[in-house]
């Protein structure tokens, strides 16, 4: 394990260092994280960073592979675009929580502001608190878990992925083009599974699910013409 | 970008020195200039003027003999091509109104504050800066709001910078983070009213607004925010203070950050960023404002 010391550097700086230190270690401790913006962004690898402390705006955007534990709290955008890996906040996140993510997990212990995973493609987000406005706002993919309040609007124009809920009042709250359906066993199971994964002590029975409303025509026949070209006479 | 810091603290001893630092938190959403609006337990009616050249001195004091005696005055450079011009005046206060009209019409001054409680500094530069140069006193004052601003809609003048005021309603002070964009129609509405702009910055727009809606309509500052909601487009979060009170507007789509942070009966905190509270209070969960929403706090 090395130890990184953050004071003084630039946020470009910080990432090539981590970049440099994450081929060839396999756990980096950071220290005076300074709420450094952009910490971990783009970063390509497999070992583990540990921020002791709180970081800024971006932080862990375009992650790919890594596994991320911030001991304090993070601000907006935190894994903006986030491909594969692992963030876990031991505190609370800004705003925009993993927007457009596309795989990975990301795990909140204390709250997140509004817009949480905001067209989110892939992959995990738990938030063990309460969650702002707009959650799950246009998502296409991906599951979304929120242990605690939520805000207006949550679900609003999704397309498609799940939000697991666990706030009761959450009828009252949904937002357009979204309804509130009972969670099945497999997405129980799979639910349970994050649940041990990550340590969080919290039953599967009490979930509901939130989904997309479904209209139209959603099978499609590819026009395959079949006349052929005939010699003009 | 902008950002917006406020406070309210009724037991705080040193209100200018905490709205400082939590500003220079925010310096990073906007280094042209930073300009404060301090409410203060006081006595007497003070002004603030910058003059674009000291030679315009005579002309400022013409003006202010014509309707008051000062008791006390200073005259400073600040971080720029200013100076400024502080004062202690005695003088009777429903002439607060024609007094700030006639210095605004002179073309190289521009009233900053004139009031009973009511104190703006605003310069270019960052909040240290703007400590340093104008000797801003810890203050114990009851509240402030606070900005920095990175100028989009008007050129970089002090002048332009906020908090803006408005001679309809001189306690009034606004600062904002966003565009207007029905400035040139709203501005020629005021107009025809009779209201006479200083400025091109479309901030000043609303600060007229709100204060017309004060003052002439009669209504109270939630009433004239809600007005202000229906009324003003554009991608807008402002914090409106008064001798008495701070309220707080957002557009509906939530474009701006605005957060709140509620510390106990006695203590309110405002802010763009969850950074700039954090000199007050370290660690909280601050909540974020609703789109399309109105709040008011009471000092």
């Amino acid at each position: 394990m090395v130890s990184l010391d953050l004071t003084g550097m630039t946020s470009r700086a910080i990432n090539r260092k981590l970049k440099e230190l994450i081929a060839t270690e396999d756990e980096i401790e950071v220290v005076n994280s300074h709420s450094a913006h952009n910490l971990a962004t783009a970063l390509i690898g497999k070992g583990r960073i540990v921020v002791n402390g709180s970081t800024g705006f971006y932080t862990g955007g375009f992650l790919e592979g890594p596994t991320l534990l911030i001991k304090g709290n993070t601000g907006w955008y935190t894994g903006d675009n986030m491909l594969s890996g692992e963030i876990i906040v031991d505190m609370n996140t800004g705003s925009n929580v993993a927007p457009s993510m596309l795989g990975g997990t990301i795990v909140v212990r204390g709250n997140s502001g509004s817009r949480a995973g905001w067209g989110m493609k892939g992959g995990n987000l738990i938030v063990c608190g309460n969650v702002g406005r707009w959650t799950g706002k246009m998502t296409l993919g991906g599951r979304i878990i929120v242990l605690g309040e939520v805000g207006e609007g949550i679900g609003e124009s999704m397309y498609n992925g799940v939000i697991h809920v666990l706030d009761q009042a959450v009828d009252a709250k949904l937002g357009g083009n979204s309804r509130v359906v009972p969670i099945d066993d497999k997405e129980k199971r799979e639910v349970e599974t994050l649940f041990r994964k990550y340590g969080i002590d919290q039953g599967v029975d009490d979930l509901r699910s939130i989904v997309p409303n479904v209209y139209g025509r959603h099978e499609y026949t590819l026009f395959k013409p079949t006349h052929k070209r005939g010699r003009q006479e | 970008m902008c950002g917006v810091a406020g406070i309210i603290s009724k037991q705080s001893a040193y209100l200018g020195n905490d709205l400082i630092n939590m500003l220079k938190e925010l310096l990073h959403r906007g280094k042209d200039s930073t300009g404060m609006a301090l409410y203060e337990d006081r006595k007497d009616i003070q002004i603030r003027v910058a003059l674009s050249d000291t030679q315009y001195e005579k002309d400022l004091k013409a003006i202010i003999a014509k309707h008051a005696t000062v008791s006390s005055e200073r005259i400073y450079q600040g971080e720029g091509i200013f100076s400024f011009y502080e004062a202690a005046l005695d003088m009777a206060p429903e002439k607060i109104e024609q007094l700030n009209w006639d210095i605004d019409g002179h073309p190289e001054l521009c009233v900053h504050s004139l009031g009973q409680h009511i104190k703006v500094y605003k310069d270019q530069g960052s909040a240290e800066d703007l400590q340093k140069r104008h000797e801003i006193p810890p203050a114990s004052a009851s509240h402030g709001i606070g900005h920095v601003r990175l100028a989009t809609e008007s050129i970089e003048n002090i002048n332009f910078a906020h908090p803006f005021v408005s001679y309809l309603y001189p306690e009034l002070a606004i600062v904002h983070n966003g565009q207007f964009t029905n400035y040139f129609n709203m501005r020629r509405k005021l107009e025809n009213l009779g209201i006479r702009f200083k400025t091109n910055n479309d901030s000043e727009m609303a600060a007229h607004f709100l204060a017309y809606q004060m003052k002439e309509k009669g209504k109270d500052l939630e009433e004239a925010l809600y007005r202000g909601l229906e009324t003003f487009d554009g991608v807008f979060t402002l914090l409106v203070s008064t001798e008495n009170q701070i309220g707080a507007l957002r557009d509906r789509l939530g474009i701006k950050p605005m957060l709140y942070f509620e510390q106990d009966d006695h203590t309110v905190l405002f802010g763009s960023e969850q950074i700039c509270l954090t000199p007050i209070v370290s660690d909280v969960y601050a909540t974020e404002m609703d789109p399309g929403g109105v709040m008011t706090w009471s000092v």
